[in-house]
């Protein structure tokens, strides 16, 4: 009696059903007609948030232009889209980026310069500090919705407690001042020191308020004694005056607007986007009792400058489509509404001045913005070179190795120099 | 037909899906190790480069020490994860223990957490600021260390982490192995006299040889190339400190955008991994 | 030492253990009902002031929570099963039948799982969009069907080969084929192992993130590991959304993991095992 053939038949009939799906199953429909386009943004990110709505409210009735929306988790889009673009898809047509990868993006070939599509107005009306940080060899690579930098955070009670009358603008009164205010479990301020980019950001702010900078005016790496100064003043607050959370060698920004709107720092560099959160009541422990102003410097107060933008695809089916989409996402209006939204500076003057003249907006929220627009004004953005992405990972290094009391700053400068001229010699 | 052609009826099936699937990426990026891409400059013609790839990954400092970084890991969570294992699997295994099925299917309950969330949720528990860990050892007045800040204490806090949805999968797999053992070698032993501690170094083990090399060869695969936890808690920090093979592979490839260098040391460690595998494989042998 | 103490105390570190595993998945769901002003409060709070579902409330009216859902569980199962399919023959070949040749392929089975999954995200890609698999449920399961094969083929060729060889032997002596001898004695004899395989095979699934990251765009074919991610942005984690999410994503696991172990009981009680 031979063997049944159920088993064997079972696994033909399996094998046939599995090629006939693959010859079958169709694209989930991911070719984009020239009336539509499809956008990566950050999944539930707030900015996204707002561009849906507006996109749907304003951009698609006015053009006619659909906009379909790709979500893709913040810490995984820059993989995800050099996937995507590596790839030659040409299924996104915009990139939602963070401006440390536009350099790399148009390097390598994978973005479209927008200088046709921008009119001398928009290039007089825009920031210029904001255009530093899209244009990438002299040309323009991406429009900004979001341009930003560390501003300082304080509570206007814990101060006048402690008989301060305006927060420091040197490093020197920083210092003092974060001791009258430690105390309790209160810490004067913070510093961020993980192994990441969101804590190198706040490190270049240091740096740059030193008066050094990564490169000198030749091209060089100059990671010199303003560096060394940048890295003591950190180990200092750490470790000598012991005025900030003793975990902060492994924070990053959560961790800052966390303890922030928890109560537990008097003082603390941030981003704009913490002002929302600590006047929201469903998380905020401090509503009401924060103000905003410019970082305390040594050499000057300053703060580097990044930027969040839209960029297109080369291998866009649809290009004149999406950057339509780009001019409106930064038109005035666009820009005006996100700023007050969010209370973020606003990229465009002719935005600015709009909501100075906007008796819907409060007195106090427009000073906000208008002290963090002119902060931006006041700051430089990083090199817009493709090996910043790898170098910023060396400034990362540096900065964990140090705080975390691993290797001195004068042998972290050494390594960072050296890493630097390794990286830029290929 | 023959025995042979039998077997390799069976096996067919299985193998030719497994090699449709993963021969292009295999090739392609066997390829990309030694006909270099530089997505900096797309328009350089490509040359073969031979070796040189794998070279410059071997003469890279931080590759080195992840190399070492790892190989310390893996030794330590193998170890581990394997007494532990071997432990609770022996417990569970008693025949006259009722509720037997709920325990097992409680401690296998870590792996059904997504990843992403046990990772930040472990990078929690050991904060500093809002730690429930550093909270309850501050309960006992036990000194609570900066785990993530330091090299030692990080490493640590990643093979805690670790064996947290780990060890379940040894648990299982030595269990089944125990369950499916025959009473009598074990009945014989305990008739002749033997011990507990006897009765399993004599017994026990031996028969358990294949299901411990199984075990060890699939978690000898995984913990080489563990990432997750890695990123997620220390994110290789601080200072690259835990810097680990997966950790270096990704940054070389999606950081620095050099996915050949990527793939030369993806190769390289496949290599030592067979190695190790082919050397516990061995060692292990049934009989 | 009595059965009875031995018993206590084995109890006993048991109960030890299983609390020890159980404590972080414990303060995973307490934080899931806490409100967003207690969630990262210094120090935590063991017993929330202000429990409440809401976060659960928020997640039964996402859309893309409910389609991640869905679509984890149809990949999960449809590639488990695949896998299960394809794989027991195989290993069990591999247990019976080997010779050196089939012992090598073997060993390159093994070698597939030793690569890190980052290196095959971009050339996956590639393949997978050749062929217009790109965001779809089945072509997610093909590549998951490529690390669960190696894990189930390992797997179930050292169960299988622990079945002793005489009751083969006896089979065959009784005129049973081959096949049947592999459906109707091996089988039956080895459904830990085969619970264990599943197990593993739908778990290897169920919490896969990169490839579906790489491989999938939107609702029609992205699992909860890439919607959950996305409550992380750079500005705010909304962990309250996501421990809510992880906590309800236990449950189909649990679920297929119980009926797999009573499916196995019942067999092996049927089967009358040790004959």
């Amino acid at each position: 009696m031979r063997t049944p053939h159920s088993a064997r038949f079972i696994l033909a009939a399996f094998l046939v059903v599995a090629a006939a799906s693959l010859v079958f199953a169709g694209g989930a429909g991911e070719k984009p007609m020239a009336k539509s386009i499809t956008i990566g943004a950050e999944a539930g990110g707030p900015y996204q948030l707002f561009y849906k709505d507006l996109a749907a409210k304003q951009f698609t009735p006015k053009t006619g232009i659909t906009v379909n929306w790709v979500d893709v988790p913040h810490t995984d889009m820059h993989q995800k889209f050099l996937t995507e673009a590596a790839s030659g898809a040409g299924a996104i047509d915009v990139f939602n980026a963070d401006q440390p990868w536009v350099p790399e993006f148009a390097a390598a070939g994978y973005l479209v310069a927008l200088d046709k599509y921008i009119t001398a107005d928009d290039k007089a009306d825009i920031l210029q500090t904001a255009l530093d940080t899209v244009s990438y060899n002299g040309k323009i690579y991406a429009l900004p919705y979001l341009v930003h930098d560390n501003v300082l955070y304080y509570r206007t009670d814990l101060l006048q407690k402690a008989g301060i009358s305006a927060p420091p603008t040197t490093w020197a009164e920083y210092i003092a001042d974060a001791q009258k205010l430690t105390g309790g479990d209160v810490y004067g301020t913070i510093v961020e020191g993980k192994q990441a980019g969101a804590a190198s950001a706040k490190f270049l702010d240091i740096v740059y308020q030193a008066g050094g900078s990564v490169f000198d005016s030749h091209g060089n790496p100059a990671i010199d004694g303003a560096w060394i100064d940048a890295f003591n003043f950190y180990l200092d607050l750490i470790y000598t005056y012991k005025v900030v959370p003793p975990g902060s060698p492994t924070f990053d920004n959560a961790d800052t607007h966390n303890l922030l709107i928890q109560g537990k720092l008097a003082m603390a560099p941030g981003w704009p986007y913490m002002f929302s959160m600590v006047r929201d009541p469903k998380i905020s422990k401090v509503v009401g009792l924060v103000k905003v102003g410019e970082q305390p410097g040594k050499v000057k107060q300053t703060a580097a400058v990044f930027s969040w933008g839209f960029c297109v695809n080369t291998a866009s089916k649809a290009q004149d489509a999406a950057a339509s989409f780009l001019k409106f996402a930064t038109s005035t209006d666009a820009i005006a509404t996100l700023a007050t939204t969010f209370i973020n500076p606003a990229i465009r003057r002719s935005a600015l001045d709009r909501m100075q003249k906007d008796p819907a907006i409060s007195e106090a929220d427009r000073n906000v913005i208008a002290a963090m627009t002119a902060d931006v004004e006041h700051g430089r953005t990083i090199p817009m070179i493709p090996q910043w992405p790898r170098i910023d990972e060396r400034i990362q290094w540096a900065l964990s190795a140090v705080t975390s009391r691993q290797v001195t700053p004068e042998q972290a400068a050494a390594q960072l120099t050296n890493d630097i001229q390794g990286i830029m010699k290929k | 037909m023959r025995d042979r052609t039998y077997g390799m009826l069976l096996a067919v099936p299985a193998s030719a899906t497994l090699l449709a699937i993963v021969v292009f990426p295999m090739l392609y990026s066997l390829h990309l190790s030694v006909v270099p891409l530089d997505l900096l400059h797309p328009g350089t013609p490509r040359h073969f480069a031979g070796l040189s790839v794998y070279a410059a990954v071997i003469a890279d400092p931080r590759f080195i020490s992840s190399l070492l970084h790892t190989l310390l890991f893996v030794v330590l969570t193998m170890s581990a994860e394997l007494v532990l294992g071997l432990g609770v699997a022996l417990l569970l295994n008693q025949s006259s223990l009722a509720g037997r099925g709920l325990f097992r299917t409680l401690l296998i309950l870590p792996l059904m957490v997504a990843p992403v969330v046990s990772g930040l949720q472990w990078r929690w528990i050991f904060s500093d600021q809002y730690g429930v860990l550093n909270y309850l050892l501050s309960l006992l007045h036990v000194p609570a260390p900066l785990w993530l800040g330091s090299p030692a204490s990080a490493m640590a806090a990643i093979i805690v982490a670790n064996l947290w949805v780990a060890t379940p999968f040894v648990l299982l797999v030595l269990l089944a192995g125990l369950q499916g053992m025959p009473d009598e070698p074990i009945e014989a032993a305990r008739i002749d006299g033997a011990g507990w501690w006897q009765r399993l170094r004599l017994v026990v083990l031996p028969l358990l040889r294949p299901a411990i090399r199984v075990v060890l060869l699939i978690r000898l695969a995984d913990a080489i190339r563990i990432f997750d936890i890695v990123y997620v808690l220390t994110g290789g920090g601080p200072g690259d400190a835990t810097q680990v093979f997966s950790t270096y592979i990704f940054q070389t490839s999606y950081g620095s955008l050099d996915l050949s260098k990527g793939a030369a040391g993806s190769f390289i460690m496949v290599f030592i991994t067979a190695l190790i595998s082919l050397f516990l494989a061995r060692r292990f042998r049934a009989g | 030492m009595h059965t009875s103490v031995r018993n206590g105390l084995s109890y006993a570190l048991l109960v030890v253990v299983v609390l020890l595993v159980l404590a972080p998945l414990a303060w995973l769901y307490l934080s899931s009902v806490k409100n967003d002003i207690e969630m990262y409060s210094v120090p935590p709070t063991l017993v929330p002031h202000d429990p409440s579902l809401r976060n659960y409330g928020q997640l039964l009216v996402d859309v893309s929570f409910k389609s991640g859902f869905l679509n984890s569980v149809l990949v999960a199962l449809g590639s488990t099963a695949a896998a299960l399919l394809l794989c027991v023959p195989a290993a069990y070949a591999f247990s019976r039948y080997l010779w050196r040749g089939l012992s090598l392929v073997l060993f390159l089975v093994l070698v597939t799982r030793m690569f890190p999954p980052v290196i095959f995200s971009l050339p996956f890609f590639i393949v997978l969009q050749k062929v217009h698999l790109i965001n779809t449920r089945l072509g997610l399961g093909l590549v998951y069907l490529s690390f669960q094969m190696p894990l189930a083929i390992w797997l179930l060729e050292s169960f299988f080969r622990e079945v002793p060889k005489e009751i083969e032997e006896a089979a065959r002596v009784d005129g049973l084929s081959r096949t049947q001898i592999l459906l109707r004695i091996v089988i039956p004899l080895s459904l830990p192992g085969l619970a264990v395989a599943a197990i593993f095979a739908f778990l290897l699934s169920w919490n896969e993130f990169l490839y579906a990251l790489i491989l999938t765009r939107t609702n029609v074919a992205q699992t909860i590991p890439v919607v959950v991610s996305g409550w992380i942005s750079i500005f705010q984690i909304l962990w309250g959304k996501m421990t809510a999410a992880a906590g309800l994503y236990v449950l189909p696991a649990l679920v297929f993991v119980s009926l797999v172990q009573k499916g196995m009981l019942k067999g092996l009680m049927q089967g009358g095992v040790k004959q």
